[in-house]
């Protein structure tokens, strides 16, 4: 039995453990950036259906990334966002949401993610739970007035960038179009 | 060409040892940039990550079941929660800018990290999906070998050899290098089956998104069409150079001044914080330790400092 410890010791101290180390990363290198480099160039459906395989693994680490940011097309409207908070007895409040080009320098930095928040991923939004919960904050952070707030409208305004021929050389129109993005009735426990 | 030659190649490529100083370098601003992310999200803690945040748990749950590392799902769901979870970002990013327990604290910091955007992926830019990328690798790199607190007690105990000779394995600086590729090679490759980016109008409309105004831009450049044409050609070129060019070691430093240059372009004309300086210090790993070397003697000499005379050195 020792003398088989013992050769098993000699055989495990031969082997070239840089080499095995070597090779696991190897391995491990070619699924990882495969996996990722599938995830980022989806447009086949080998590379989809092989991203998709792995998405537990790369969902549950963070690895999901897209940087397709302004492409393929940039995005050519002006928006902001106005809500509207009507109140039990009807009086109602205009809130404005952050309008960076608005704001003084600093202020665009701390408030930049509210821009993401509400331009990018809320005002062209088709998933009706998170207007709801956007409009339920919207209540909660309004409930200092003698009634509690009955009803909360979230609109989105907008307006086109003009194209070249019409836009060079002259200011940007104002944002006239306006989209009711929901109206939500408030009930009491989201304001708890 | 044989395989033996592939794996020769393969094995130069991705396991012969590196000089750690740009890396370290490298670690100390990644750093100092995740402590100001942390620090422009803590006002905000409750309202994005507290259990009254903008987005509910179970509307996010709703949308996508699948499981994510997240310490708010160990944790109570409270207010208290949300605002340490942040400040633990700012705490455990400045301990790796420092270089204390170096692996251990990127360990931590990246799962802190995963935690706090898994929560709330909806204020997150491209920036923050881009450091959760550096945050994982960091954990296997060598990062805090020099310059850090680490190196000064292990120094202290055994006397080592002199940080700016030190190397260490280089397979995490190449999944650093690669990963950063692959960013340009997406936003180059989305951006080309847009027709506006080949009709050079894409940085005319970019220019006059309002809610991207940061510093004002001298009127002519985006009053004109030809100048918005040169602009959006020199993004796809740079963009399209980021992941090929700078490879080839003739061209490197010039693709990497190319770059420096856009994303300073960028960080004047428009307010999106943190992005641009992050992909400038990724640049730091493509350059070659002896350069960054002289940099850092130029940097460092003290320029008030008389040379000694003979008599003085005697």
């Amino acid at each position: 039995m020792t003398t088989k410890l013992n050769r098993l010791a000699v055989h495990f101290n031969q082997i070239d453990w840089d080499r095995v180390r070597r090779l696991f990363l190897s391995f491990y290198l070619i699924f990882h950036f495969s996996i990722i480099y599938c995830w980022m160039f989806s447009s086949h459906p080998w590379a989809y259906s092989y991203a998709d395989y792995f998405r537990k693994y790369i969902v549950l680490l963070g690895l999901d990334q897209d940087y397709t940011v302004f492409a393929p097309t940039p995005r050519n409207q002006n928006i902001h966002i106005l809500m509207i908070v009507t109140y039990k007895d009807g009086t109602m409040r205009t809130v404005a949401y952050p309008r960076i080009d608005r704001l003084p320098q600093l202020d665009r930095l701390w408030s930049e993610r509210w821009r993401k928040f509400g331009h990018d991923n809320m005002a062209y939004s088709t998933e009706p739970a998170y207007l709801r919960d956007f409009a339920r904050y919207v209540a909660r952070q309004n409930n200092d007035y003698v009634t509690p707030p009955a009803f909360v409208t979230l609109s989105r305004y907008s307006v086109p960038v003009p194209p070249p021929e019409e836009g060079l050389g002259h200011p940007l129109p104002p944002h006239f179009h306006q989209y009711t993005l929901l109206t939500y009735e408030v009930l009491p426990e989201d304001l708890l | 060409m044989t395989l033996q030659a592939i794996l020769a190649a393969w094995n130069k490529f991705w396991f012969t040892d590196h000089n750690l100083f740009p890396l370290a370098i490298f670690r100390i601003l990644f750093g100092l940039i995740s402590f100001e992310t942390a620090i422009l999200l803590l006002p905000w803690a409750n309202d994005w990550f507290g259990p009254h945040a903008i987005l509910r748990v179970v509307s996010l749950a709703n949308q996508d079941a699948t499981t994510r590392l997240s310490l708010f799902t160990i944790f109570p769901d409270s207010e208290t929660w949300a605002y340490f979870l942040v400040s633990a970002m700012a705490v455990l990013s400045l301990a790796l800018a420092a270089g204390f327990k170096t692996r251990f604290t990127a360990l931590l910091l990246w799962i802190v990290m995963n935690s706090i955007h898994h929560r709330n992926p909806y204020v997150l830019n491209s920036g923050d999906t881009f450091m959760r990328q550096i945050a994982f690798w960091m954990m296997f790199a060598p990062s805090g070998r020099i310059l850090s607190v680490d190196y000064w007690q292990q120094k202290k105990e055994s006397g080592s050899k002199a940080w700016f000779d030190q190397t260490g394995p280089g397979w995490t600086i190449r999944a650093l290098q690669l990963q950063m590729c692959l960013l340009y090679m997406q936003a180059f490759w989305s951006k080309i089956w847009g027709p506006i980016w080949w009709s050079g109008t894409a940085v005319y409309y970019t220019a006059r998104i309002e809610e991207f105004y940061h510093f004002p831009v001298v009127p002519y450049v985006f009053d004109h069409l030809w100048t918005c044409q040169v602009i959006s050609f020199a993004t796809l070129f740079i963009e399209f150079s980021l992941f090929t060019f700078i490879w080839v070691k003739e061209f490197r430093y010039l693709v990497l001044l190319l770059g420096v240059a856009q994303h300073l372009s960028i960080e004047w004309m428009m307010n999106i914080p943190i992005f641009e300086w992050l992909m400038i210090i990724n640049y730091l790993l493509f350059i070659d330790s002896n350069d960054l070397k002289k940099v850092w003697s130029f940097v460092s000499r003290k320029p008030f400092q008389k040379p000694l005379t003979e008599t003085e050195s005697a």
